[in-house]
């Protein structure tokens, strides 16, 4: 019996959804071990005999926390695919400003209209089994995922930070660039991507679990970074380390 | 052994000599001028095998260091060592041992230092007596060309080879190439050098005048390195073991970023991580490793969640000791070349030459 499988989508891109299609060398392969019954991106199929959901996105609504809910009573396994569902994400800023503002200037005059509530990751509103990291999610890691989901055992997901990756690759560091980067206190398995492209990691793939954070924000401070730039920066994607449990 | 005199304009030509018979693999300038007025190189490949001299003006001969030693080449950071696949009964059964599959071309590393040349001696120590790793010795094994350029003077202000003997090295290559005006002095320090000194007939002999210059360049590098000599390393061992409660591993590693650098670019770190990776349909796969780090918190995880070293200050006391004790006990040497590598790849400043002097500050008399 192939596990079935159900995608969701809640605030969101949905690019993480296109990196699942961007699979595409092996999406047949994968066919073969799981049927996919609800993915919106690819699928008029909408099915709710799930075992497997990977939840794309964030909670910003006031029925997504229902929908959320009930997704967790049908599967027996709940994924959190990429940063907004894993952290809160980018939507995350919201939080750091007034809603009715943020309504307005999104919505303006129709503001009313659409409803909205602080931003949540998955995690704060149900039990999540296993996260995806990243905005986008990576394709490898997407993959060895499901495998690890698959055959029984846990995913291989780095705990380690960026630099290590970085180092791998033989990088020139940006900070004897004379510029700054968040990769040591961020988790890896983006294989630096944007050390690699000669830009500082903005941190989408969330705090590594042994950071030290402390630590990094007196060497930025070195680079003329003030604390509380340090914390802005890092609100770009990680707003949520600064009201999570 | 034959010493010669390589003209810088003879380079190119030395450079096509041994691309015919090599893969060229030398120093070449991996960033901009940065900030603080140096740049970075890295070995790289030149040409694309024996026989092609494409790409060989690339190579740098004068530079300070190399971001990584040469190490990846035997030793990548990433590589498999078996592909299994599932037998007719479903098992995973038969393994297929790659060691055997890895054939390089034969390669010529030009350009190593003389703390490189240290470190390499290290790792065929490590990969190659008490225990046998057929991956790394598949690599080594081959046919291979070192050749060594001397250091004159310290690379950066973090290197201390100085204080650990390594900024000249006797053995362990082919060919050194020290510096000495509008060229380069050639001694060979193996049969293999010598003969490739000897076919390479346009280089002129170094003559009388140019050996005593070349003695005297030796004995000004003895004596510039003498006085940066910033801590008696044949005492390391001795202090680390009277230091091991010492405040001094928590002081750093207070700041430690457990961000893995200074593993990853240490020239005698060998450890990696063993895992296997299978296709999707789980019918075929592969066991792979990877360069590993003693500082990441993860390395001493084990099934459980259990960790020998879960504090950063038992693991920097754990990576220092193993570069100036423990691996001491097992082959009678220190097992850091001095190159200051990791210490400037280090954003926080933690240096094994400053724990070493502070412990013998502390320890040594
Ligand atoms: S560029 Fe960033 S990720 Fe890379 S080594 Fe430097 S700090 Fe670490
Ligand atoms: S380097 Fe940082 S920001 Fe860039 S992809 Fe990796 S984790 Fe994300
Ligand atoms: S510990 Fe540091 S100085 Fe010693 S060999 Fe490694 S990188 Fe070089
Ligand atoms: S550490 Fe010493 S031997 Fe190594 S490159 Fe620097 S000066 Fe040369
Ligand atoms: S490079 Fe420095 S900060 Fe990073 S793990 Fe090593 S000692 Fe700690």
């Amino acid at each position: 019996m192939k596990p079935k499988v159900a995608f969701f989508s809640f605030t969101s891109c949905e690019g993480c959804q296109l990196t699942v299609l961007e699979c595409e060398d092996i999406l047949l392969d994968m066919l073969g071990q799981i049927e996919i019954v609800r993915f919106r991106e690819a699928s008029s199929l909408k099915r709710d005999d799930y075992e497997i959901a990977f939840i794309e996105g964030s909670a910003s609504r006031p029925d997504d926390v229902t929908r959320m809910r009930k997704i967790r009573e049908r599967a027996n396994l709940v994924v959190a695919i990429g940063a907004c569902a894993v952290s809160g994400g980018v939507n995350f800023m919201k939080n750091f400003h007034y809603l009715q503002r943020t309504r307005e200037h999104v919505y303006g005059a129709q503001a009313d209209w659409f409803p909205t509530t602080q931003v949540q990751p998955v995690e704060a509103v149900i039990k999540v089994d296993h996260s995806v990291y990243g905005c986008p999610m990576t394709k490898d890691e997407f993959l060895e995922t499901v495998k690890s989901l698959l055959v029984g055992r846990t995913p291989r997901i780095p705990q380690y930070p960026v630099c290590v990756e970085c180092k791998m690759a033989e990088n020139v560091c940006l900070f004897h660039r004379g510029q700054t980067c968040l990769g040591p206190v961020i988790r890896a398995g983006c294989q630096a991507f944007c050390p690699g492209l000669g830009a500082g990691c903005d941190g989408c793939r969330g705090l590594a679990p042994d950071h030290n954070l402390a630590s990094l924000t007196n060497v930025l401070g070195e680079y003329g970074m003030k604390p509380e730039e340090v914390r802005r920066k890092l609100r770009l994607f990680n707003g949520y380390i600064e009201v999570q449990p | 052994m034959t010493n010669k005199f390589l003209a810088n304009q003879e380079i190119p030509s030395f450079l096509s000599a041994l691309a015919q018979e090599y893969q060229v693999i030398a120093p070449v300038r991996r960033s901009e001028v940065l900030p603080d007025g140096s740049s970075r190189y890295s070995f790289q490949p030149l040409n694309a095998g024996p026989g092609d001299a494409t790409g060989l003006s690339a190579a740098v001969l004068d530079y300070p260091i190399a971001l990584n030693d040469p190490k990846k080449f035997f030793f990548p950071a990433r590589e498999e060592l078996l592909r299994f696949q599932r037998d007719g009964s479903g098992q995973f059964g038969s393994a297929r041992d790659l060691s055997e599959t890895i054939a390089p071309p034969p390669r010529a590393l030009v350009g190593l230092h003389p703390c490189d040349v240290a470190a390499l001696e290290q790792l065929d120590l490590y990969f190659g007596s008490d225990r046998i790793d057929p991956y790394y010795q598949a690599r080594r094994s081959g046919r291979l060309l070192l050749v060594a350029v001397s250091c004159l003077s310290p690379c950066s202000e973090e290197c201390f080879c100085a204080s650990m003997k390594t900024y000249r090295v006797d053995s362990g290559y082919d060919l050194l190439l020290t510096r000495l005006g509008e060229g380069f002095a050639a001694t060979a320090a193996s049969e293999l050098g010598d003969q490739w000194l000897q076919r390479l007939t346009s280089l002129a002999p170094l003559d009388a005048d140019r050996e005593e210059l070349l003695t005297e360049v030796f004995s000004e590098i003895e004596e510039t390195f003498a006085a940066g000599v910033a801590f008696d390393a044949a005492a390391v061992p001795r202090n680390l073991a009277k230091g091991y409660r010492d405040p001094v591993w928590r002081e750093e590693a207070e700041r430690c970023l457990s961000c893995g650098s200074c593993n990853l670019v240490c020239p005698t770190c060998y450890c990696f991580d063993v895992f296997d990776e299978v296709d999707i349909a789980a019918t075929e796969g592969a066991r792979l490793r990877t360069w590993d780090g003693c500082m990441l918190k993860s390395f001493a995880e084990i099934a459980g969640g259990e960790n020998f070293r879960a504090a950063r200050e038992a693991r920097l006391r754990h990576r220092i000791n193993r570069k100036g004790s423990y691996l001491h006990q097992r082959y009678g040497r220190l097992f850091c070349v001095g190159c200051g590598r990791c210490a400037s790849a280090c954003l926080v400043d933690i240096s094994p030459a400053t724990i070493f002097r502070t412990l013998e500050e502390r320890y040594g008399h």
